[in-house]
């Protein structure tokens, strides 16, 4: 076995891992992994994928008046990761990051949307890990990463109990 | 005085004898660990060992039915997680050309009936988890353990989470 095809294994049986636990948890996902090139690719990503985040939380507050403080705590969560990743840039001597900022407009307020959002964050971090080759950039990113998936548990768990 | 946390760790370690290298960088005593093949196999052994305790002390949780009713079926999801998590480590190592260590024995859960403080013990073990993978990851050398560890670690975080949601404990 190669060790290309030895670490697409890995990641596929990580993905697994994962997948497995979001079946149990109402989720779900394809089994596939993304290689990212570069560090920038990776940080640019991570940037469009919490844009996409932010703008469905702005939804679900104009749409949910009870969620004004849960959004409002996982807007500032996710502005924080964003200056983080800013400091990652600067540290990597990388350009600044484009905010994407999707016009709220472009996503609707549905909570299960917003728990793929958070998901597809949460992925994209675990799959960036690799490319940085930096400790304590991966150390930074992997506790940004755990604070997604805590913010996407909540939605989840949200989620069952509107299904129950 | 030693919190939940801490005395899980060194439980694990202490059973499975763990690198104690790896102990002293996770309590905050060592100095940091070198990237090296060597340091990937110490850190799985180790996450080996936090993966044997908590199946342990989940299952001995279940067996002596001390997980309140209705909170049942999650105990069950999380120790298969937690099997997962072994089963990915130890091929990992396989793959290395090491043979894991099996489940050393665990401590049984103290309280004697189903209740908060059983659930506080396994959220000790969740939080005691993901600290742990938290302060390792960074410095794992290979990237198809780091990935794989990215995938435990968020697994972790959504066990605590739903044990801290249980007990009515702040998530952020």
């Amino acid at each position: 076995m190669t060790a290309q095809r030895s670490r697409r294994d890995l990641v596929l049986r990580g993905a697994a891992l994962a997948a497995a636990a979001l079946v149990l948890g109402g989720g779900s996902r394809s089994v596939e992994a993304k290689d990212y090139a570069t560090r920038r690719e990776a940080l640019d990503e991570l940037d469009r994928l919490a844009g996409s985040c932010r703008a469905r939380l702005e939804r679900v507050r104009g749409s949910r008046a009870a969620a004004e403080e849960l959004v409002s705590r996982f807007l500032s969560v996710l502005r924080r990761h964003r200056a983080t990743r800013e400091d990652v840039r600067r540290r990597l001597a990388l350009p600044a990051g484009v905010d994407p900022a999707p016009a709220s407009g472009d996503v609707d307020a549905d909570l299960g949307g917003l728990r793929q959002s958070l998901d597809d964050l949460m992925v994209a971090y675990a799959e960036s890990l690799p490319v940085f080759g930096d400790s304590h950039v991966v150390s930074l990113l992997a506790v940004e990463m755990v604070a997604v998936s805590k913010l996407r548990t909540v939605i989840d768990l949200w989620v069952a109990r509107e299904e129950a | 005085m030693t919190s939940p946390r801490r005395a899980f760790i060194r439980s694990a370690f202490i059973n499975a004898g763990a690198s104690m290298a790896v102990f002293r960088f996770l309590e905050g005593s060592g100095e940091a660990l070198p990237r090296s093949e060597e340091t990937d196999i110490a850190i799985l052994n180790a996450a080996l060992g936090l993966e044997n305790e908590a199946i342990g002390r989940y299952g001995d949780a279940l067996a002596r039915d001390l997980v309140p009713s209705g909170l049942r079926e999650y105990a069950v999801e999380f120790k298969g997680a937690h099997e997962g998590h072994r089963d990915t480590q130890v091929e990992i190592l396989r793959e290395r050309g090491v043979t894991a260590a099996g489940p050393h024995n665990v401590d049984p859960i103290r309280e004697a009936s189903a209740g908060d403080g059983v659930l506080r013990r396994l959220l000790s073990v969740e939080a005691a988890a993901e600290s742990a993978y938290l302060r390792l990851i960074g410095q794992i050398r290979t990237n198809d353990y780091l990935l794989s560890a990215g995938f435990i670690v968020v697994d972790e975080a959504r066990h605590q989470t739903i044990w801290r949601r249980v007990l009515g404990l702040s998530i952020y």
